[in-house]
């Protein structure tokens, strides 16, 4: 006959029937953004570099032809840096002029400061409109690109600043020339000189236009390279336990799950037995209420949470602070912090451990209660000794499921207080440093993809995460699944 | 018998994949495709873009041939520097030279002889969205040849934008958008929006430069580039209670005098109301010379010693008179409303919610402190063209002229004004504005703030720098309602110290 058949209700290859379309469909629609995350984890993903495809397509199309276009074109590109040194000439006259203007007796008029903007403001446009232009390359290169840009910047900063002093008046009284004498001459220097540096630069591409095309097409490179994507490896991780926050974090969410999980479990079965026992009344309309935790969506109950623990004005923070003595704040104070957390994972958490033993509870067979009570045992007495080792099997499955919720915990601390109070950080054998206090791993993930925008850093530590998730799994099978018998 | 028609462990395997493999293709095949394929041929690096129709949109100072597509030649590039013709078009007040097709362009959108389609995209309350629709409404009919669509506020725009651009959807992306001028580094550097100077001359440039307040035009200014024009600024400012402070104060010494009268926490009245974080708490920081990130040279200085002594300024002089319970908006706002401090530093923004219970107030900038300034920062509203539009020779001119005009046409600045509060950066608006002082309290005392602003800067790292400045904020305030004031100073060292420190490590690394 051969090999022993097991038997069993239904057998596995009609399960995995069952799993496979969603198995398949999971995978269908996932597999890009999975395979794209752990990618991510090995590069420097950021915010500069994950979308930058059209920009650098263009780069790199300049780049192809900028030697050859450069070297063809020479003689045209020097008659205009010839131009635009011309133009820059003119705009440091204009400048000396304005000092002229302002360090002689003569009152200041707005009339005359607005006629010599506007020539300083003519020449200045026209040489940089030389140096951006598509024509001339001039922008590649980053001595010149920089020393005009501060200029430009300084004479924009002077201009505010003179504008802001005159304010609404057409006729500017002596105090108020005197600023404006202060301002200019104060600023003039730094632009004179960014403006003859720019001088310089064109001088040195008029001498040595190799060294220009060198310079013009390492720019490029350099452009080019600072919106890539780069693969660094496992420079992430090494990143992420260079100091204690994620450490930090890791350790505060198991302190987590080993405060909030017994209370869960506690909260959860008490209810239980209470529902469970004929003396409660109305005890299916009470069932369906306590399963609100479940049904509500939990931004809304959280949130409703965070309001009762708002300190000064919230109903619980101020009863619990006329009841311990101090100030309850919730913001301010980490360990308040983390007690909230535990109740409101409670209140999330009790619905299905309640469920999970009610099923139990109701699997019991009556006459071995009602054995007990023949032998004189007491409420309290049948419950340890009676229902709830029979229970154990499914309250130990509700355990280890409510463990990997407390594990994953994330919306809680963001919507309490979004990670707890700054504080300082230490985990030892890593770098202290200032973080958040009741940072859980989750939420670290979190904010470092949409707080940093280090999308890089964030996919690592999710990797680091589903491993510990893993181990987490691997221990839960060998030791309870398997140990408890087939 | 044993052979049973089931599944099979390789059979799932097998499944399993084929799906991925599918699946892998699949998105192949999307990656390839959505990437513009570089050409081969070496196309002229000086015409703009490889889509657009070559009549060449960069008339200029400089040559006017077009640059040839064989390299090896070297005669062909004869430098004829013609003027190009150029032509003037009138937009409220203001007069713009522009180049010849342009003005072409704009004459037959005049005439309803063209007919384009623009995308508009804001991200805005809904008051403010009914005074757009105004104005885009106001030019649809002065320009009967461009529809611009607009329907209403934009979520995400941000991230819709980028995605617009990396699709390459001209269709469905946004022509032109609108938002304080922080984004335009960022945007700048990730190629998602147009210079401008690309496609008009420098004449133009200059006619444009002169229209506006210099502060707000430079807030357009990237790297010699102008991306954007701008239309509205916004900065905080002093906003009084008429019925309890019947002038506004002059000077910090009496904003301080009123404060230390009203602020009576017992009674639950309180100096003033002013919400807490690295934005708002900047005025303080600059009148004492400190700065948190400098644009130019890239230098941090949040552990200056100006940022230090401001921050401890704040801490004594007008921490001492709030609510320090909660110092969010929501609950500072809260006490204004409910007249239980007589004056808010807050900006335009919250004006509609204010003027709801307290139908008298007095706008004025920061008073000095002795003679120091409080500088706070302000975002200048810009408009800036997308990427995608460069492919379309009509929809580009459509959103030039849509972007000047919406910034120079002074009855619709003038109307944005009246309908929605917006404060504008048009000269000739801003000095009509303090003609009719009397008429526009409100938007004058916040045109006298931004006059004394710092615009925020745009470079994309400063989005480092808020995180750690908040982070310390918090630390301080969190000493200061357990500890007090005094402990509070101490550590104001440490925790700027702090935040240097980590902004300058997530800069470099």
């Amino acid at each position: 006959m051969g090999k022993v058949r097991k038997l069993v209700l239904f057998p596995a290859k009609v399960a995995l029937a069952l799993v496979l379309p969603s198995l398949v469909l999971y995978l269908f629609f996932n597999i890009w953004p999975l395979i794209f995350s752990v990618y991510i984890a090995f590069t420097d993903a950021n915010a500069t570099n994950i979308a930058s495809q059209p920009m650098i397509a263009e780069l790199e199309k300049v780049r192809t032809n900028i030697t050859s276009y450069l070297y063809s074109n020479k003689d045209s590109i020097l008659v205009e840096v010839s131009r635009a040194k011309e133009y820059i000439n003119q705009t440091i006259d204009g400048m000396e002029e304005l000092l002229a203007y302002i360090n002689s007796s003569a009152a200041i008029t707005y009339d005359d400061i607005d006629t010599l903007k506007t020539n300083i403001t003519a020449s200045m446009t026209r040489a940089v409109a030389i140096v951006v232009s598509n024509e001339t390359m001039l922008y590649y290169y980053p001595g010149l690109r920089d020393a005009l840009s501060t200029a430009q910047n300084l004479i924009y900063s002077m201009w505010s600043d003179v504008e802001r002093i005159i304010g609404f008046s057409i006729i500017i009284p002596p105090d108020k020339a005197e600023q404006i004498r202060e301002v200019i001459a104060e600023r003039s220097p730094a632009i004179i000189g960014n403006l003859s540096l720019a001088y310089e630069e064109l001088t040195a591409i008029e001498e040595n236009y190799d060294s220009f095309v060198k310079s013009a097409v390492k720019d490029i490179d350099k452009q080019i390279d600072r919106l890539s994507l780069h693969f660094i490896g496992l420079g992430n991780f090494q990143k992420l336990f260079s100091d204690s926050r994620f450490p930090y974090s890791i350790l505060k969410t198991l302190l987590f799950v080993v405060t909030s999980v017994p209370m869960k479990l506690a909260l959860g079965v008490a209810l239980a037995f209470l529902f469970s026992s004929n003396l409660m009344s109305g005890r299916k309309v009470m069932r369906a209420l306590l399963l609100i935790p479940w049904a509500l969506p939990v931004l809304l109950t959280v949130t409703t949470w965070r309001m009762l623990f708002v300190p000064d004005t919230g109903v619980f923070s101020s009863a619990l602070s006329r009841v311990l003595g101090y100030e309850f704040n919730i913001y301010y104070h980490e360990w308040d912090a983390f007690a909230v957390y535990n109740i409101v994972e409670m209140w999330l958490g009790y619905p299905f451990v309640m469920t999970v033993t009610m099923g139990a509870i109701a699997g019991i067979p009556k006459e071995l209660i009602e054995a007990a009570y023949i032998d004189g045992a007491g409420v309290f007495q049948r419950f340890r000794h009676v229902t709830l080792p029979l229970a154990m099997r499914p309250i130990l499955f509700a355990a280890i499921l409510t463990t990997g919720a407390s594990l994953q915990a994330f919306m809680v601390p963001l919507l309490i207080n979004n990670g707890g109070p700054q504080g300082f950080l230490w985990v030892p054998g890593f770098k202290p440093v200032s973080g958040y206090t009741n940072e859980m791993m989750v939420l670290y993930g979190y904010k470092r993809a949409w707080i940093d925008q280090e999308f890089g850093l964030s996919a690592a530590s999710y990797l680091v995460i589903t491993l510990i998730f893993l181990l987490y799994a691997l221990v839960w099978y060998k030791f309870v699944y398997r140990r408890g018998g087939r | 018998m044993r052979r049973r028609a089931g599944i099979t462990k390789q059979a799932i395997a097998g499944i399993i994949i084929v799906v991925v493999v599918i699946a892998a293709a699949a998105v192949l095949m999307m990656q390839g495709g959505g990437q513009p394929t570089p050409t081969p041929t070496s196309t002229p690096t000086g015409t703009p873009t490889t889509k657009t129709p070559t009549t060449t949109a960069t008339i200029g100072t400089t040559t006017t041939t077009t640059m040839s597509t064989t390299t090896t030649t070297t005669t062909t590039t004869t430098t004829t520097t013609t003027q190009p013709q150029l032509r003037t078009i009138t937009i409220g007040s203001s007069t713009i030279r522009v180049p010849d097709d342009f003005y072409e362009f704009v004459q037959k959108a005049k005439n309803g002889e063209i007919s384009v389609t623009i995308n508009f995209w804001t991200s805005m309350l809904p008051f403010e969205v009914d005074a757009i629709t105004q104005v885009v409404n106001e030019f649809e009919s002065e320009y009967p040849g461009i529809k611009v669509s607009y329907t209403g506020t934009q979520q995400n725009m941000k991230e819709a934008i980028k995605a617009g651009v990396l699709a390459n959807d001209l269709e469905n992306t946004a022509n032109v958008f609108t938002w304080a001028h922080d984004w335009t580094g960022e945007l700048a550097d990730g190629g998602f929006i147009v210079p401008l100077d690309k496609y008009l001359p420098p004449e133009t440039i200059e006619d444009l430069q002169s229209q506006y307040l210099t502060n707000a035009y430079s807030a357009g200014v990237y790297n010699l580039h102008l991306y954007g024009l701008p239309w509205a600024a916004e900065a905080i400012a002093l906003v009084c209670n008429a019925e309890m402070v019947q002038t506004p104060p002059k000077t910090f010494a009496e904003l301080e005098q009123i404060m230390q009268q009203y602020y009576n926490p017992d009674n639950d009245t309180y100096g003033l109301a002013y919400q807490i974080d690295p934005y708002f708490v900047y005025p303080f920081v600059t009148a004492f010379g400190g700065y948190y990130y400098d644009d130019e040279t890239g230098s941090v200085g949040v552990n200056s010693t100006g940022t230090k002594e401001g921050i401890k300024f704040l801490i004594q002089h007008v921490l001492a008179y709030e609510f320090t319970g909660d110092l969010g908006h929501e609950t500072q706002l809260n006490i204004f409303q409910q007249g239980k401090a007589p004056c808010m530093i807050t900006g335009p923004w919250d004006i509609p919610a204010i003027k709801e219970n307290i139908p008298n107030i007095t706008v004025s900038a920061i008073p000095p402190i002795d003679d120091k300034v409080p500088r706070p920062f302000s975002g200048i509203k810009l408009l800036w063209i997308s990427k995608v539009t460069e492919q379309d020779q009509n929809k580009l001119y459509a959103s030039i002229l849509f972007v000047m005009w919406f910034s120079l046409n002074d009855d619709t600045l003038k109307s944005l004004v009246d309908n929605a509060g917006f404060i504008p950066v048009k000269k000739s608006v801003v000095t009509y504005i303090s003609e009719h002082i009397d008429q526009y309290p409100i938007v004058a005392g916040f045109i006298e703030s931004i006059s004394n602003s710092i615009p925020m800067p745009k470079s994309p790292q400063m989005a480092k720098v808020w995180g750690p400045v908040a982070e310390a904020l918090s630390a301080i305030l969190a000493t200061y309602s357990e500890s007090g004031p005094d402990a509070a100073l101490e550590a104001v060292d440490q925790a700027l110290d702090n935040a240097q420190e980590s902004i300058l490590q997530s800069l470099s690394g």
